[in-house]
């Protein structure tokens, strides 16, 4: 289903990604790929598999749309412990066999993890695409009339449903024009955030995405 | 042999006279021996184990190097510990020096006991292992013959009790000739709890009974009627001019809470009528500053303080002789916490121990009635050790192999050598290696992870950044994420947890360590209060933990109360009125029979069933029942529980026919059925995150601003959904869901109920109204947790339900 915001025609894809109609791009935020790695090289030992399944989940979204551009909005690397030899080469061939262009949007974690390392592929510091403005962090957008795109916070909604324990899902935010997009990354944690009455979150359910109304979100 | 009367000049200062436990203790002491001594709280323990070191130093004059490690589970019994060891010494003119180190220590005193140690050096376990990592501790202990473990009955079934057994074993392998001596109350098992504390080397020990015969008193304040009384909920204050009644008497009061919300609670209603007591009443739990409870311990001790509010942080060591009474505000859910209490009190030779209990509904006057019962027939709880849980086993492998490399083969011997890994298999061990090694099978195509290595067929660590972070990780304590309180001056009040306090907006108020306070800021783990003005009202904090399972013992013995209908003291004369209330609307259950009660009301569909088993095992059975019935037809069930039996409650209707609960609650394939139900539930995620932060895949120690540390944190919660999908055979994953099975849910407390079970006969009873025994399992659905759909399901009919209130306009954009 499409909806528009600020004049942009797009849909919010249930694995976590949005596709914008205009441009033909997908959007996704913060995978925190190689982040097990990082832990493992400090001494912490958790499996591996997460790399290539985030990147297939997101070859398979540019297959579903027939996108042409993917725009990663920051955040692709958790860190430069976990950015190894094997990870770079995974993400060249990946880039490369993708039938769509990849564009990185840096994030707090990509400037120190991939410092002086080149992915094969575009990286700039904010992108305008169609009428949208693509950032990492929401504080670094400057619009206030066209819609804005950003990672960074993660966000998750405690839903409060009558007697039961709330459940923690995760979700798009809009605030504003501003609309931040959940964690992409399997290995990501999450943030609870709590939506005013203005703002508007969508969660995915199942095989859609659907409005959370206001009065099924606990606020803390 | 050194001469026991060398020891009379201290007691004859003190116009006293050994026990004859005591001289049974020094003297097997003195013969070599290990041992356990297990007596009440009271004089005389401390100078029973003690008196042996002390002997042997005067009799051989040799007093220069380390001799004796005192372990205890609680740092702040360590400065009491301190002082009573002290005093023997100075009246017998023996100059030795006794020192502690604890978490508390300063920097200065930690860098100090690294160097050399005294004659005696209290200390934790945690502290201990921390020990263990440093070279040069073994050349620093030359010399030591004893160690000494205080409180093992409170150690023994928990993880560091393990962690315990196992830095025990190193030092057993050091000095082959040690001698260790255990502290422990009374416990249904002592024999277990003496072979588990000392392990291989249990042969040629001793186990003296310190039991002089206390009598014990347990009366309970009525409420003037049953009929205001409630059935069930949280404990009320309805007793709270009783109560006061009673502390108006010349000598200080316990009055012992079952959790830290309810001392908030109890202290405050109690200042609320008194406000004249205001400076003679105080609190003391586990969250509050040091400090502050030092200051209440100090005051006991004075006596010079009429009442304190506490909860089981005041259950352990510490000899408060001035104690007048003990009051207990509700079921302390088993016999030997029961006791113990009551033996605060009533401190002088020949006295009678007295305990008051004040019901919180009508079912904890049985619950006393039972106790009394119990105590008479001597039925007193065991308390069970662990077995090889993994997590211990892999922080304390990391540990010694800083400390000092050694083979593999001779860690193996080792860890073998203690009770709880003594049936450790080859394939565990192989896993644990490969655990600290290559980080585990699943990882061994990943050559960047490093922690242990192997440098000349020795097992070492290296890399100074790991070994750091694992010091700031020792321990089996599990931390929640706790914020401090302190006040803008700086003067700390305790801690509570983060999810509490981040529901608090600045401004907002709250209640802790007895003062109603308001929140300027939160920052940095740190909360900043002040006192609130008046007129605001706060909320109290509520601490996680679970809450004790009523033990077998005391609930056969409740069992036993309702099925004689025996009405012969007057907690049973005042509950019989409710009795009759169950009785005429169902039948009153007991364990000769398999009581289930059915009713439909406000739109869903609920049975009861009434089992005995303890709230954990009832926990266990009705999500077993829940999920089977959930596997034949597509409903979503909610369950409830507590200490007597379980509530199923949903949209559909309920299975309700002898034949099909005899299935439901069949033995077959229990365990299967258990893991795969729990599987869907929260259960073994909420256990993963204590293993998780044992076996170091979260790191623990000081919050650090630098982005290494933040980069390598991840919640439990996230490793778990990791460890699930990409390695979930791994054998911590595995123990998650042992230890649940085990500890949270009892399995074998389960299965046994579940035998004990089939030999009942069902009774079934349609219900017209809530019964007693129903209500609590029906109010207590509100806390219920759910089987049979997943979470997507669920939001799926929710939004359908509002879109159809919505008249079919849709929601969704």
């Amino acid at each position: 289903m499409t909806r528009t915001f600020f004049k942009e025609t797009l849909t919010l894809l249930p694995d976590r990604a949005v596709f914008l109609e205009s441009s033909r791009a997908v959007v996704i935020a913060d995978l925190h790929l190689g982040k097990a790695a990082g832990f493992r090289a400090n001494g912490i030992p958790i499996p591996e598999g997460d790399n290539l399944r985030d990147l297939e989940r997101v070859s398979r979204l540019v297959e579903q749309t027939q996108a042409q551009q993917v725009v990663v909005a920051g955040d692709l690397i958790h860190s430069r412990d976990g950015l190894t030899r094997d990870l770079l080469l995974l993400l060249r061939s990946w880039a490369n066999s993708l039938p769509a262009r990849v564009t990185l949007v840096t994030g707090n974690h990509d400037t120190s993890a991939l410092r002086g390392e080149d992915l094969g592929f575009e990286r700039i510091p904010r992108l305008k695409i169609g009428g949208a403005q693509i950032v990492h962090d929401p504080a670094d957008s400057t619009s206030a009339e066209d819609l804005v795109l950003c990672g960074h916070i993660h966000p998750v909604i405690h839903i409060q449903e009558r007697r039961r324990r709330a459940m923690r899902v995760p979700c798009f935010w809009l605030v504003g024009n501003v609309l931040t997009l959940p964690a992409f990354g399997t290995f990501t944690g999450g943030f609870r955030v709590s939506p005013n009455k203005k703002d508007r979150v969508f969660t995915p359910i199942g095989q859609r995405v659907a409005e959370i109304p206001a009065q099924l979100v606990k606020c803390g | 042999m050194a001469d026991l009367k060398a020891i009379t000049p201290f007691f004859e200062s003190r116009g006293w006279k050994p026990f004859p436990f005591q001289r049974e203790c020094w003297k097997a002491f003195l013969e070599g021996k290990s041992g356990l001594l297990h007596a009440p709280t009271g004089l005389g323990k401390t100078l029973a184990v003690w008196g042996g070191p002390v002997l042997e130093a005067i009799s051989t004059g040799d007093t220069k190097g380390a001799r004796v490690l005192w372990i205890t589970p609680l740092r702040a019994l360590a400065q009491d510990t301190q002082k009573s060891l002290n005093e023997p010494l100075e009246s017998l003119g023996l100059k030795v020096e006794v020192a502690m180190r604890t978490g508390d220590s300063s920097a200065y005193e930690k860098a100090k006991l690294n160097k050399k140690l005294p004659f005696c050096l209290i200390t934790t376990p945690e502290s201990l292992s921390l020990f263990l990592t440093h070279q040069n501790f073994r050349g620093n202990l030359d010399g030591l013959t004893t160690v000494i473990v205080d409180e093992w009955h409170e150690m023994i079934g928990s993880k560091r009790g393990v962690q315990t057994e196992l830095a025990l074993a190193r030092l057993r392998k050091w000095f082959p000739e040690l001698r260790v001596w255990g502290l422990s109350a009374t416990l249904g098992n002592t024999e277990e709890a003496r072979d588990v504390l000392l392990g291989g080397a249990a042969r040629n020990s001793v186990i003296v009974s310190g039991n002089r015969g206390k009598k014990i008193v347990i009366k309970t304040i009525m409420p003037k009627t049953i009929d205001r009384f409630p059935w069930s909920g949280h404990i009320g204050t309805r007793l709270i001019r009783e109560v006061i009644k009673k502390l108006e008497i010349e000598g200080s009061t316990l009055l012992f809470t079952n959790t830290r919300a309810q001392t908030e609670i109890w202290f405050q209603e109690l200042i609320r009528h008194r406000p004249d007591w205001a400076s003679e009443i105080a609190m003391h739990h586990g969250s509050l500053d040091r400090e502050e409870r030092n200051l209440v311990e100090d005051r006991l001790r004075s006596g010079t303080i009429r009442c304190v509010v506490c909860t089981s942080s005041l259950d352990l060591g510490v000899d408060f002789s001035p104690v007048e009474q003990v009051i207990q505000i509700g079921s302390p859910k088993g016999v030997a916490r029961l006791m113990q209490r009551a033996g605060r009190s009533g401190h002088r030779p020949g006295a009678t121990a007295r305990l008051l209990c004040v019901p919180g509904n009508a079912l904890e006057l049985v619950e006393f009635a039972a106790a009394r019962d119990a105590i008479r027939e001597k039925v007193i709880e065991s308390k069970l050790p662990l077995q090889k849980p993994l997590d211990v086993l892999v922080q304390h492998l990391v540990t010694v192999c800083i400390g000092e490399p050694s083979t593999a083969e001779e860690l193996w011997e080792e860890m073998r050598s203690t009770f709880a890994y003594r049936n450790l298999e080859e394939e565990e061990w192989a896993w644990a290696l490969d655990f600290v090694m290559i980080g585990g099978k699943a990882l061994a195509s990943y050559p960047a992870y490093q922690k242990v290595v192997e440098v000349d067929g020795k097992l070492t660590i290296e890399d100074k950044r790991l070994i750091q972070m694992h010091r700031m990780s020792i321990g089996t304590i599990a931390s929640n994420n706790t914020v401090t309180i302190c006040f803008k001056g700086g003067h700390k009040l305790g801690t509570v947890e983060e999810l509490f306090i981040s529901r608090i907006k600045p401004g907002g108020a709250f209640i802790f360590s007895g003062r109603l306070l308001q929140l300027v800021r939160l920052h940095n783990n740190k909360a900043t209060v002040q006192v609130a003005k008046g007129g605001v009202k706060g909320d109290i904090p509520q601490w996680a933990g679970t809450k004790m399972p009523l033990s077998s013992e005391l609930s056969s013995a409740v069992a036993n109360r309702l099925r004689t209908k025996n009405l012969d003291c007057p907690e049973m004369k005042m509950v019989a009125p409710v009795l009759r209330v169950q009785e005429s609307w169902s039948v009153i259950p007991d364990d000769s029979m398999f009581l289930l009660e059915q009713i439909r009301f406000k739109k869903e569909d609920n049975v009861f069933a009434y089992t005995f088993a303890g709230r954990l095992v009832n926990e266990g059975l009705g999500s077993l029942v829940g999920w089977r019935i959930s596997q034949m037809r597509t409903c979503s069930i909610q369950v409830s529980f507590n200490d007597y039996g379980f509530g199923l409650t949903s949209d559909d209707d309920l299975p309700f026919d002898e034949d099909e609960w005899r299935d439901l609650t069949d033995a077959k394939s229990l365990t299967d059925d258990l893991i795969e139900c729990l599987n869907t539930g929260e259960l073994t995620r909420k256990q993963f995150r204590d293993i998780a932060q044992i076996a170091g895949l979260v790191m623990k120690g000081p919050p650090q601003k630098q982005r290494k540390s933040r980069e390598l944190q991840a919640s439990s919660n996230l490793l778990f959904e990791v460890f699930q999908r990409y390695d979930p055979d791994n054998l911590l994953m595995v123990q998650a869901r042992r230890e649940i099975l085990e500890n949270q849910l009892e399995l074998t407390r389960l299965a046994e109920t579940l035998k004990a079970l089939e030999t009942r006969p069902i009774v079934m009873k349609r219900l017209e109204r809530l019964t007693p025994m129903a209500f609590p399992l029906w109010a207590d659905r509100l806390q219920a947790h759910y089987h049979g759909d997943n979470a997507a399901a669920r939001l799926d009919k929710m939004l359908q339900s509002l879109e159809q209130a919505a008249e079919g306009v849709p929601l969704d954009s």
